[in-house]
């Protein structure tokens, strides 16, 4: 992955786009073993590409079109870690891709359930890709080509904006209309500490005999 | 399912309104020079005001139709007038008023939306 500078310093960049992938755990989300191959996976961008609606693909990744909303990123070096939020929408439109049913994100969250009672997607890892328009894939285009960047083939460029890797800590909204989740970084989860394990001379007998 | 608004409502009266609403993030800094930048692909959708002059026959059919989209929250495919291919709509308001006997004026609010 690289930023892709020379796009992002032109007066007029092409547009970003914003894709999230959810990343759950077997185990936790996951029956273990994963007998039934649950897909553990699930990739979501709130709009559709430009080639008849269909859902945006990002190197050879489709992603569901899914009213989704996250808000508060932000990076800063002193005060508190930022924990932002990714409100989806309640009212459906979301497959679940073993029975390809549409579901809304409460039956999801029951499913999630059925393995960890109250997990609520606890645990799970939520990734922030911001590639440009003009990396992706031409599939996403009707003329078969890229409009922003004509060199682009049909795998797209693996160029983006940093991506952005958070764990879902709560849910802190459900009703008919929306599910929302704070966000935080993997550093500032309940009863975890960094260093997670102390480094002793009983442990690591190497420690400390040499500068 | 996709639908297309009836063919047999006539046009729309002119004089309609078009509204383009894009979605750019401009900054722009000291001696004028700005960036822009959009977010997604489909950032510029329209919103139409439309009045339709219509027979109490013409005005039963698109506000069947209408009612219908409303039941199943469906889009539906309409071709403005001055526009060579279809956009895909939906009817936010539709009131109507009843200026003379079996003559409907309807007023519909049209919001682009993207989807398949």
């Amino acid at each position: 992955m690289a930023i892709p500078f020379s796009e992002l310093n032109k007066i007029n960049p092409s547009s970003i786009i914003e894709l999230f992938v959810l990343q759950l755990t077997i185990g936790v989300h996951v029956p273990s073993p994963n007998s039934q191959n649950f897909p553990t996976v699930y990739r979501f961008h709130a709009g559709a590409n430009l080639n008849n609606f269909g859902e945006i693909k990002y190197l050879q990744n489709s992603y569901q079109r899914v009213a989704v909303q996250a808000e508060g990123f932000e990076r800063k070096s002193s005060g508190t870690i930022p924990r932002p939020t990714i409100t989806f929408s309640n009212l459906g439109g979301l497959t679940y891709p073993p029975s390809g049913q549409v579901d809304t994100m409460s039956d999801f969250l029951q499913i999630i359930n059925f393995t960890t009672p109250n997990n609520d997607l606890l645990g799970a890892t939520i990734t922030r890709l911001m590639p440009l328009a003009s990396s992706l894939d031409t599939t996403n285009f009707t003329s078969g080509v890229n409009p922003f960047n004509s060199s682009v083939g049909s795998s797209g460029l693996a160029d983006r904006l940093r991506d952005e890797i958070y764990v879902i800590d709560r849910k802190a909204i459900e009703n008919r209309q929306i599910v929302q989740f704070e966000l935080t970084s993997a550093n500032d989860l309940e009863n975890k500490r960094i260093p997670q394990r102390t480094v002793t001379k009983k442990l690591f007998p190497a420690v400390g005999t040499f500068i | 399912m996709t639908f297309t608004f009836p063919s047999s409502v006539p046009n729309p009266s002119y004089n309609l309104n078009i509204r383009s609403n894009p979605s750019v993030n401009v900054v722009s800094f000291g001696d004028g020079f700005e960036q822009r930048l959009t977010e997604g692909l489909n950032q510029n959708p329209i919103t139409v005001n439309l009045v339709f002059e219509l027979s109490q026959a013409q005005a039963t059919t698109a506000i069947d139709f209408l009612n219908a989209r409303v039941v199943d929250s469906s889009s539906f495919d309409f071709q403005l007038p001055n526009e060579s291919s279809t956009r895909k709509f939906v009817c936010d308001s539709f009131p109507r008023t009843i200026p003379f006997l079996n003559r409907i004026k309807l007023t519909c609010v049209f919001r682009e939306v993207f989807e398949a």
